[in-house]
């Protein structure tokens, strides 16, 4: 499988933790998980990674930020809005992003 | 006729895992099609078999609104806000995940299976704050016709969620017709036979197909069967 980079920002350690533990558990996919979401912006641009994910907690307002940096990234960050807080959609949503991947 | 789609019992996604089976109307964990994804705000409706004394162990969820409706036997449910309960036939479990909810699922007995559905909306506010809900409903108030068991509203039937959507359940004798008007001009109908045979605006459906309608104001109703069970799922249908 194609590898992929995740940077998982939100509020519950919990959650965060098991969707780091369900990304990680497809081959070649990698997450950092993040819950002060005042460093998300630092972090992107220091390591552009290809999906930020954007976990439950957060304020809209931020969301709404964190998707327009996104566009303004050199190297283009897809935002998803993740619903779920697990396994359940994880997957169709990447895959929505990524259509390539889940052939 | 309004737009429709219909799902066949047997096109649904399927996975078994020993002492889960779980046939998926949408896309959901490795089942996924990109043609089945949702039907406006309902996103997910998972039909589980777990076995004796099996379960889901404590996992966590957010940002759903996440519906149970116990068919057979006896389903246990742990949470973090300190919920502890068993949900059984009639009964109806309501959870928003909103900010994040941790809980466990299971089959209390050893002795026989528990069947039940997973049914997954969008809310219409992310971050709530999470909130559990179950009743216990009287099954004979839905012979031959339509029981309200979810609403947007505490003070209507039912339980409540946070989106604005309705889910109707109802127990038919062969040949009755019933009428269904739709909630608002924004929704549209998702139906899911549970039991027996029916044809919903002359579209005939069996066990376990799934056949939504919308730019619809009602539905005409018929069953086919004896002793046909039928969910309608009234739903927005913008994202």
């Amino acid at each position: 499988m194609e590898s992929l980079s995740f940077l998982v920002v939100g509020k519950n350690t919990d959650i965060l933790q098991t969707l780091q533990r369900i990304i990680e558990n497809n081959e070649g996919w990698k997450a950092e998980i993040m819950s002060d979401e005042m460093h998300c912006q630092a972090y992107l641009l220091e390591k552009p990674v290809d999906v930020l994910l954007l976990s439950s907690g957060l304020e809209a307002a931020f969301e709404k930020e964190m998707k327009i940096f996104a566009r303004s990234l050199e190297k283009r960050v897809e935002v998803i809005e993740h619903y779920g807080g697990g396994s359940g959609l994880l997957k169709s949503e990447v895959y929505t992003v990524f259509p390539e991947l889940s052939i | 006729m309004g737009n429709t789609v219909l799902h066949k019992a047997e096109t649904r996604g399927r996975a078994n895992h020993g002492w889960l089976e779980s046939y998926h109307t949408f896309s959901f964990a490795n089942y996924h099609n990109p043609e089945r994804m949702n039907f406006g705000v309902l996103r997910v409706l998972n039909d589980d078999t777990v076995a004796a004394g099996k379960g889901f162990g404590a996992h966590p969820h957010d940002n759903m609104e996440i519906i149970s409706i116990p068919l057979e036997g006896d389903l246990e449910h742990k949470d973090s806000m300190g919920n502890a309960t068993v949900i059984r036939n009639g009964d109806i479990q309501a959870m928003s995940a909103g900010t994040g909810i941790t809980h466990s699922e299971y089959n209390k007995n050893s002795d026989r299976q528990v069947k039940f559905l997973q049914i997954w909306l969008y809310p219409n506010k992310r971050n709530v704050t999470p909130r559990y809900d179950q009743i216990s409903l009287d099954v004979k108030e839905r012979r031959n016709k339509f029981q309200q068991i979810l609403s947007p509203s505490p003070d209507d039937a039912g339980v409540w969620i946070n989106q604005d959507a309705w889910f109707h359940l109802g127990n038919f004798e062969d040949g009755i017709e019933t009428e269904y008007t739709v909630k608002s001009e924004q929704n549209g109908v998702y139906a899911f036979v549970l039991k027996g045979s029916v044809e919903i605006e002359g579209q005939a459906l069996e066990t376990r197909d799934g056949f939504g309608i919308w730019d619809v104001k009602s539905l005409k109703i018929k069953s086919t069967a004896a002793d046909t069970e039928v969910l309608l799922m009234d739903v927005p249908m913008a994202l």
